[in-house]
Order: C-alpha cells, then sequence, then structure tokens
C-alpha cells in the first residue's frame, strides 16, 4: 500500500493532502447538488397542498360496497368528482365521529357547486355491527349527503389493503357480549376526479377546515378535473 | 358573566369557590377547554376532553367520573402501533402530574362516557363528577356538547369547578 501510494506522489508529501481535499470538495457538491434536486422535486410534488401528496398520483382500488340504503356502490361511479373517504366504525366514540364533523365541516364550508363535485365516503370496518341501517342511523347525523357504507368482510379486507389501511379487533371492555372496539388506521384518502389516490390526511389534519378546503377547491380546479 | 357574579356574589357564599381558600378538601386543579363530542341518536358512547392543571408539588389522578348522561364515564388511553393502527384501553386511571398538566384531546388520551342513557345534544350542557385520586375526591364540571373541538381550546370553556 505504502509502496503504491509513493509511486503516485514519489516526492512532494504535501501534494496527497491537497487531493483528499480536493475529492472532499468535490464529493461534498455532488452530495448537496444532489439533496438540493430531491429536496426540489419533494418541495414540488408537494406544491403546497395540506395533505400529503401522491407524486404521481396512484390508481384508486375501485371497490365496490354496499351503501347505508342497502344499493352496491361503486368507487368509479364518483369519476369526475372528488372523493373523501375514511375507515372507521359506528361504535367507534373517539377518532370515528370527530373525523367525520371535521370533514361535514369542510364540505359545509364549500359552495354548493363544489358540494355537488365532492362526496364524503364512511367505510365500516366492522361489518358484523355495521349493518346499512346501521350506518343509515350514524352518517347522516354529521351530514346527510355523507354516504356510509359496509360490505363483504372479503371486499372490506381488499379495500383496507389497497389504501395501506388496517384494522384489528381491540379491547372488550367488560363481559358484555358484542361489545369491542376496532383498532384502526385513521386517515382520509382524497381520490381526484380522474379515479387517482392524490392526497392523504393523517388525522390531526381534519380540524383545519380552511386548509383542506383550499386543497379541495385545488384539486377540483385542476386542468383536466 | 362570571365577573358579574363574583361581585354580586359575596365571597363567604361560595366556600367551594377555588382561591378562596380555607376549604379542607380544595383541590389544586383548574378544568379549562372542556367539552363532549356530539354523537348520532344511535351511538352507545361518546368522549369527554378537557385539559386539568395541577399547581400542587403532589401528583393527582383522574380515576373516572359519574354522570346522569351515561352508566359509566372511563379513563382511557389512545394507542397507535407501527402501521398507525389506532386504539384505546381502559385504564384504572390517567394521571395528573405535579405542576403539569392532563390533556384530554381527539385522538389522545379521553374520558369515554359509556352506555348512554340519553342523546347529548349539540349545544347541551353537561354535568360531570370527576372522581380525583388520592382520597376519591370529587370535583364537579360542566361541559358543553359540541359537534367539533372549540377552535381557541386554550381560552374556550374556561371552568371554575366545585370541589367537594
Amino acid at each position: 500500500m505504502n509502496t503504491a501510494l509513493s509511486t503516485d506522489n514519489p516526492v512532494n508529501p504535501a501534494y496527497k493532502p491537497k487531493g483528499w481535499r480536493l475529492w472532499i470538495v468535490a464529493v461534498t457538491l455532488v452530495v448537496a447538488i444532489v439533496i438540493s434536486v430531491l429536496w426540489g422535486a419533494r418541495h414540488k410534488a408537494q406544491e403546497g397542498f395540506f395533505g400529503l401528496r401522491l407524486f404521481p398520483a396512484k390508481e384508486a382500488y375501485d371497490f365496490t360496497l354496499i351503501d347505508q340504503n342497502g344499493h352496491p356502490f361503486q368507487l368509479s361511479s364518483l369519476r369526475g368528482n372528488v372523493a373523501l373517504f375514511t375507515f372507521g366504525f359506528t361504535h367507534c366514540p373517539n377518532f370515528c365521529p370527530t373525523t367525520l364533523s371535521d370533514l361535514a365541516s369542510v364540505y359545509h364550508a364549500l359552495s354548493p357547486r363544489e358540494q355537488r363535485r365532492v362526496r364524503i365516503l364512511f367505510i365500516s370496518v366492522d361489518p358484523q355491527r355495521d349493518t346499512p341501517q346501521a350506518l343509515g342511523q350514524y352518517v347522516p347525523y354529521f351530514d346527510p349527503n355523507i354516504i356510509g357504507l359496509t360490505g363483504p368482510k372479503t371486499e372490506i379486507d381488499r379495500t383496507a389493503q389497497a389504501y395501506g389501511a388496517s384494522y384489528e379487533i381491540g379491547q372488550k371492555p367488560g363481559d358484555a357480549p358484542g361489545v369491542y372496539f376496532v383498532n384502526h388506521s385513521t386517515f382520509t384518502y382524497l381520490v381526484n376526479p380522474q379515479g387517482k389516490v392524490e392526497l392523504i390526511y393523517d388525522f390531526d389534519k381534519l380540524q383545519d377546515t380552511a386548509k383542506l378546503k383550499a386543497d379541495l377547491e385545488r384539486v377540483l380546479n385542476e386542468p383536466g378535473n | 358573566m362570571k365577573c358579574l357574579l363574583s361581585v354580586l356574589i359575596p365571597a363567604f357564599l361560595l366556600p367551594a369557590w377555588p382561591g378562596t381558600g380555607g376549604y379542607a378538601q380544595t383541590l389544586p386543579l383548574r378544568l379549562t377547554g372542556g367539552w363532549i363530542q356530539a354523537v348520532p341518536p344511535s351511538a352507545g358512547a361518546s368522549v369527554a376532553f378537557f385539559r386539568i392543571a395541577n399547581s400542587a408539588d403532589e401528583p393527582f389522578e383522574l380515576a373516572g367520573a359519574r354522570s346522569s348522561l351515561a352508566d359509566r364515564a372511563e379513563p382511557m388511553v389512545t394507542t397507535r402501533d407501527a402501521k398507525g393502527m389506532s386504539g384505546m384501553e381502559s385504564v384504572p386511571a390517567l394521571k395528573i402530574p405535579a405542576h403539569g398538566e392532563l390533556v384530554l384531546q381527539p385522538g389522545g388520551d379521553h374520558l369515554m362516557l359509556m352506555n348512554l342513557r340519553r342523546h347529548p345534544n349539540p349545544g347541551e350542557k353537561v354535568t360531570l363528577t370527576l372522581i380525583i385520586n388520592p382520597g376519591h375526591k370529587e370535583m364537579e364540571v360542566t361541559l358543553p356538547v359540541l359537534r367539533q373541538a372549540p377552535k381557541e381550546i386554550e381560552n374556550a370553556n374556561e371552568h371554575s369547578p366545585e370541589h367537594r
């Protein structure tokens, strides 16, 4: 090793550190450029959206479930409109009423023209208890235009998996039969008029009505939408 | 309104009013920003949210509550796993740290009102008797039923709880 080094720089010992310095500068520059390009790309993808933007937007899984009136409902029937949906269950006391109240608040903040192009969906992950009738007594409380969805567990599982959502039966408070909690992810998904998942909201963001409204208006007004 | 009341009602008529001092069981706790989540009439449970600040050197615990609204009121912690799955677990009590605060908020720890006896209407005010340990002390508070969290949670619905 020493022999090889001394062959490259046989005379001037100061030459070696200078070369190392140049390499360090070059590598630092390359790293800085790569980081700035990646940061710029990320920033461009986000483009000021409040929700987490999927870039490029991902084709939304076209589920078919049963609505609160007992009719089949297919996501693609909303093509040309914006769908905002979340997973939950009607016995959920904490996340679900808050989520639906927050989403209803955003919906109410839209103009009537915008409202016609936005639908809020609530997909049950507790089909055992959440019959269409149970959903019919639950979702209209938040807004009559909210669509509650249930269906066969297999299709609910496929839908949850397709969107990266998850759920499981949780703690049973007390001994009463049929009383249990369902643990579930609490994201809200925005499917754009072209049927692609464009934005995802964490539960904590839903309280900010004005920023959600701005996202919705932006998606509705995007060219091609 | 509160200012008016404090002028009109002499302090000696309010022995349990915090800050008047001298009351044996007065708790050094202050509840703010409290509200109860409005839920559909079909829902069997709701949730109470609030903050309790503790100005004492000793911690306290919120062990539950009594209310005419629900059969049971249990402290719950919210859990979140690596997959982003949220759930809740019943716990015997929630700690109110010394010189600290217990914060109950949407998506976080809360007081679950189980087996609702009637439907709480938005705008209605509901009285809860909080059970505070050690000593199984009672702290009566009145919270509004709201569809959404108050925007200014810090200043909203400030209470001077009655202690027994």
